[in-house]
């Protein structure tokens, strides 16, 4: 099932559309790694998910039920669907003159949450935070902060989360704690996790599927197993006769993508096998002058993938 | 709407902020009340007196040698006041008459600093007989000065009148709201249209909580204080007065909380509302608009006969004829309605434009 759908998103500030004609489908249990650059569009169209911003055009089905239809994105303490998201999107708002639980408290009065003392008390163990409910947030390192805010998101015993840039600003150790945190919510919850972040080696760690954004448009969605299998390694082959070489590669090998360039050197990618690859230029009696393996970096893919988009618009 | 007001209460009554207010709000009310004490005594009274007798003793003299010198030299001061026309080779006869209206200017503000006309008496007896005062008639013009018409009456002059509860209201009003968009709060609440309704309602809610929380509380402690300090009423008001002013009283001091809220919300700036609060609902800017539109009127009547339809003129109003909302004749320009219908009408409107605005041009903007 999908948990979000979005179709046709647009938003315009100032005539400017800064999300344009985007397309999104998150399946429930996805750990979404959300990629783009910065004034992409991605903190916009989460907005837009969530119902903080109204999309000027498209239209956004959360569980199968597009938003303004029913209770679907209703307020708080009245629509299901709205309980169902937890937000935490840019900086978390917290209020610094009050406690970590205050804070919590405040929340839970305004959208009605039942028992909500002992919700506030969970949900501060869970993200760790539980010494330090009587603390004012005055005091907070950013670390507790957006553990504090991750709180909050989850304070409605949400099914989705969205959270945008959730390792901004953290350290080694605070980014380790928070992945883990983000992942153990998904395997022990099941709750669906859209993350934005440009910290790609965390999303690597986590992510099961990945959307791509560029000004303002979805450049591809695809599986963590794709992008494994696109990132997995390329084979830079240069023989004295390119074409010949190429032909008999193409031929041998179908399920493998070639790329041909400037100064005759082929790029095989995608199920190849190398040592066959070397076999069959060898009984083809080809001069090999050049042939090495490459290991492509997952954020070289995704800037690729982004710089696509860029041109694409 | 009722939960976000519950957590609003909660932020509020959990926060540093209204009670800080509070207890400012208290301090300011028993000062008052100190204040009236200190200046109705028969000592200060006395004071007071003797102060004015070498007043008007000093415009005996100055009229005196205004008279002799041909006029030349007109009485220019009476009691430390210029009096303006006397530097321009005024008459002695004219001088004469502009150092009595000086008097009587000077009878009238202390008949304005009392509660009752004791003081104007007092004043009266200064000018004919000053020698004649006794300790027994400073006691008794204090007596009577410490004896209000009725409870509403004292707090009209001392609640209402002044602009400190309307101020105060609108500026807790401010700086909350503001919070909600600083500490980006606003968004752990917010989701689409309908939750913003929902919202601007429970924030125009709230408004109206804060509003009786602190007529309640100013007015209580100014009846404590007062009554600490041996005031007493001539009379008492009937339920249905004192629910009239009350009412009204909560009515402007809403109607003036609801502008600072949509100022905030416009502006989303806390220094605004702040601003906005200082300004405009301590009264200041409505007293300055209403002495134009005052000016405006010698020329154009209609637009002095607008005065009254302030908001801030309207809280004058509420003070001045707290005791007599119901039974007071017609007054206001245009309709001639009585004064509690005419404050009921202008806060109503002040209200309801400023909900309207939130309620249904608000909510279309992104929190």
């Amino acid at each position: 099932m999908n948990v979000i759908e979005a179709r046709g998103l647009a938003k315009a500030y100032g005539g400017r559309r800064v999300v344009d004609d985007f397309a999104m489908t998150v399946a429930a249990g996805d750990i979404y790694g959300f990629v783009g650059k910065n004034g992409a569009g991605k903190s916009t169209v989460m907005k837009m998910i969530c119902g903080e911003v109204t999309p000027t055009a498209g239209e956004v089905a959360l569980f199968g039920v597009p938003t303004g239809v029913g209770p679907a994105q209703g307020a708080p303490g009245e629509g299901d669907q709205a309980r169902r998201i937890g937000v935490l999107i840019e900086q978390p708002g917290l209020l610094p003159n009050l406690t970590a639980y205050q804070n919590l408290q405040a929340k839970a009065l305004a959208w009605g949450i039942v028992d909500g003392p002992a919700r506030c008390e969970e949900v501060l163990r869970l993200v760790g935070l539980s010494g330090a409910g009587k603390q004012k947030v005055r005091g907070f390192s950013l670390g507790m902060r957006q553990r504090l805010g991750l709180a909050l998101a989850l304070l409605g015993n949400p099914d989705v989360l969205l959270l945008d840039e959730p390792f901004n600003g953290l350290d080694p150790e605070a980014t380790r704690a928070m992945r883990n945190l983000i992942v153990r919510l998904a395997q022990t919850f099941g709750i669906t996790v859209v993350i934005s972040s440009h910290v790609l080696d965390q999303l690597d760690r986590m992510a099961t599927r990945y959307g791509v954004i560029a000004n303002g448009r979805m450049v591809r969605e695809m599986s963590a197993e794709e992008v494994a299998a696109e990132c997995g390694g390329s084979l830079r082959v240069r023989t004295a006769d390119s074409p010949r070489a190429l032909a008999l590669l193409e031929e041998a090998y179908p399920a493998a993508a070639f790329r041909a360039e400037p100064g005759g050197t082929i790029v095989v990618s995608g199920d190849y096998d190398a040592e066959a690859v070397a076999r069959t230029l060898a009984g083809a009696g080809q001069v090999v002058l050049e042939f090495s393996q490459d290991h492509r970096d997952i954020e070289d893919y995704f800037v690729a993938l982004m710089e696509g988009g860029a041109t694409h618009v | 709407m009722f939960n976000l007001m519950k957590s609003d209460l909660y932020r509020l009554v959990h926060g540093k902020m209204l009670w800080v207010v509070t207890v400012v709000v208290v301090a300011l009310s028993i000062l008052a009340a100190v204040a009236m004490y200190a200046v109705s005594s028969p000592e200060f009274l006395s004071m007071s007196a003797s102060a004015m007798d070498m007043t008007v003793t000093a415009c005996d003299d100055e009229t005196a040698e205004g008279s002799a010198g041909g006029g030349e030299r007109a009485g220019a001061e009476s009691g430390g006041q210029s009096v303006p026309g006397a530097s321009l080779g005024a008459t002695a006869d004219t001088a004469v008459e502009t150092a009595e209206d000086a008097m009587e200017e000077a009878a009238e503000a202390g008949e304005g600093a009392a509660p009752g006309s004791a003081s104007a008496e007092l004043w009266a007896l200064v000018e004919e007989s000053p020698q004649a005062l006794s300790e027994a008639d400073f006691e008794g013009v204090s007596r009577e000065m410490r004896t209000f018409a009725t409870p509403a009456d004292m707090l009209g002059d001392s609640v209402v009148s002044g602009g400190l509860l309307t101020l105060v209201v609108a500026l807790v009003t401010a700086l909350f709201c503001a919070q909600d968009f600083t500490t980006r709060f606003a968004r752990n609440l917010v989701m689409d249209r309908r939750g913003r309704v929902r919202y601007y309602g429970g924030k125009i809610v709230l408004v109206g909580v804060l509003a009786a929380f602190f007529v309640a509380v100013v007015s209580l402690v100014s009846v404590v204080s007062f009554a600490a300090a041996g005031f007493t009423y001539g009379d008492m008001n009937s339920p249905a007065d004192l629910l009239a002013f009350f009412g009204l009283t909560w009515l402007v001091v809403f109607a003036y909380g609801c502008s600072a809220a949509v100022i905030v919300w416009i502006s989303r700036s806390a220094g605004a509302g702040v601003a906005w609060a200082i300004v405009v609902c301590s009264g200041f800017l409505g007293a300055m608009a209403g002495q134009v539109l005052l000016l405006l009127g010698t020329a154009v009547p209609w637009l002095g006969a607008l005065e009254p339809w302030l908001l801030a003129s309207c809280v004058q109003a509420l003070g001045s004829n707290a005791g007599t909302l119901l039974s007071g004749p017609a007054a206001a320009p245009l309709t001639m309605v009585p004064v509690a219908v005419q404050v009921l009408l202008v806060g109503a409107i002040v209200a309801g434009l400023c909900s309207a605005l939130a309620l249904g041009v608000l909510r279309k903007r992104d929190v």
